[in-house]
């Protein structure tokens, strides 16, 4: 009788135990569901965000350019075309291209390492992508105008920009025109980034960069014959495409 | 035998505790299954509303394609045929709208995506399992110094204007959120391009344990990326730029 009791007991505790196991991995399974709407939600919401500022913008563009149409219709019905216009449009974005040399207030950025190390190909993107960053309208390295294409790359003791060799052993001259109203707090930014690589490199291989805001910059135009003006594998879309 | 019971009663009472451990956050459960119901709601009405979305853009696109060709069009019919000049003018202007990354291309090409590694955990995993705006720099890079001629991030066109950082979760570029996972389109040698990204160092690291970043690299053949889409825009992005005089430009010297 009392061993009948105790397998009772006992059945009972095994039988609560299990159900509260059950309970328990249901309870769990129920909080990461909760867990997974509220991440998709975010997502979701973050996406329709995205696509509205997008179609905003791209509705403005759309205007602008049917504004453009209108005018230039009037123009012709008018028989007053002006021409200058189309000059103007020529000159905005061959500067845009960086087909035109420019020049404005900026920041110079001289980059070399100590005693017989080379600079790496690393550094000088690092300068040239946190100046881009920081709001850069224009950049050159070793006079050779930066644009969207330009290769920044080490091949054995030379790096290679725009298709031109400069020697790793010798400094590199990254120049930029920067907003002028920034011009101060790039200057700082650019003095954290120097003392974040001092930190990051061996002693015995110590970066050298020297930084001074400049009033005038002069960044030279990149020729239309150019590497990085390369198009040979750019086709044009075709209407129905 | 006491000892029998007191284990049995201890262990009731460690039973009840967790019974009502249970019973307590289930209690919570059902109470929070209003705003449950309610997350479920929301989460339909911002699908339905981002299809919405996706079928203006494609109507906005559409549409500025016919109206950038009907522009086109009328430039050269407003302008005289005979005046050489004039027409010489036109072609620059499409040469370097092209230069510029202002048209859309097509070619031989390849598509990377990289997302961040699948359910990220912040407290578990680490920050290099997301991608930031370094990690896109980087890829771009490495696609233009082998041979890319054009590329594209989430559909926006690369240009010399284009800068590329992190804002909280997502990433900025030509002043647009884009979020993961991140499409880069790349019209170039599209072997050269593969086998350097195949070879690389740092994403090969990134996508092994602990990181697992998910990356992928297709080549396409009629790749077409689109021209850069806020033209309006270029006036601000080169707002400080004065074009230097011939004396100023024989100054400079390397």
């Amino acid at each position: 009788m009392r061993i009948r009791n105790l397998m009772v007991k006992y059945g009972a505790i095994t039988l609560i135990t299990v159900i509260l196991g059950i309970s328990l991995a249901l309870q769990i399974k129920t909080s990461n569901i909760a867990s997974h709407e509220s991440r998709d939600l975010t997502e979701l919401q973050n996406n329709v965000r995205s696509y509205a500022e997008k179609n905003a913008e791209l509705n403005d563009r759309n205007k602008a350019l049917y504004s453009e149409i209108e005018k230039l219709r009037n123009d012709q019905l008018e028989g007053d075309i002006n021409y200058q216009d189309i000059l103007a449009e020529q000159e905005k974005l061959s500067v845009f291209a960086g087909l035109t040399a420019v020049q404005n207030s900026g920041v110079t950025v001289t980059l070399g390492m100590a005693g017989q190390s080379m600079i790496t190909d690393s550094y000088v993107r690092l300068v040239v992508n946190e100046l881009n960053a920081l709001g850069a309208q224009a950049i050159s390295i070793n006079e050779q105008r930066k644009v969207a294409t330009t290769e920044i790359r080490a091949s054995s003791e030379n790096i290679i920009i725009n298709g031109v060799a400069y020697p790793r052993s010798e400094d590199f001259v990254i120049k930029a025109i920067v907003p002028p109203d920034q011009q101060d707090s790039i200057v700082l930014a650019l003095e954290t980034l120097k003392n974040a690589l001092k930190e990051q490199i061996d002693s015995d291989q110590q970066i050298e960069m020297l930084i001074s805001a400049e009033q005038k910059v002069v960044i030279p135009a990149l020729n239309e014959d150019s590497i990085a003006y390369k198009t040979n594998l750019l086709n044009p879309v075709e209407d129905h495409e | 035998m006491t000892n029998n019971k007191k284990i049995i009663q201890i262990s009731m009472t460690l039973i009840l505790i967790l019974s009502g451990l249970i019973l307590g956050s289930h209690y919570v459960q059902v109470r929070s299954e209003t705003s449950s119901t309610l997350n479920l709601a929301a989460i339909q009405e911002a699908r339905l509303e981002l299809v919405e979305l996706q079928n203006v853009r494609e109507e906005l696109e559409n549409d500025y394609k016919n109206l950038r060709k009907e522009l086109n069009d009328l430039w050269f019919e407003v302008f005289d045929e005979e005046d050489a000049q004039q027409l010489e003018l036109l072609d620059e202007l499409t040469r370097i709208r092209k230069i510029a990354g202002l048209t859309e291309v097509k070619g031989g090409g390849i598509i990377v995506t990289i997302n961040d590694k699948e359910n990220y955990d912040p407290l578990a995993d680490p920050i290099e399992s997301i991608i930031h705006d370094q990690n896109i720099i980087y890829l771009i890079d490495l696609l233009i110094n082998n041979g890319a001629q054009a590329v594209s991030i989430n559909d926006l066109r690369i240009v010399n204007s284009s800068h590329i950082f992190c804002i909280g979760t997502t990433v900025l570029c030509n002043n647009q959120r884009t979020i993961p996972p991140y499409e880069i389109k790349a019209i170039g040698p599209q072997e050269q391009m593969k086998s350097a990204l195949d070879a690389d160092p740092i994403y090969l690291k990134l996508q092994e344990e602990p990181y697992q970043i998910r990356f992928s690299c297709v080549p396409v053949n009629d790749l077409i990326i689109n021209g850069y889409e806020t033209p309006d825009t270029i006036t601000k992005d080169i707002e400080y730029l004065k074009i230097a005089t011939d004396q100023e430009i024989q100054n400079i010297s390397y």
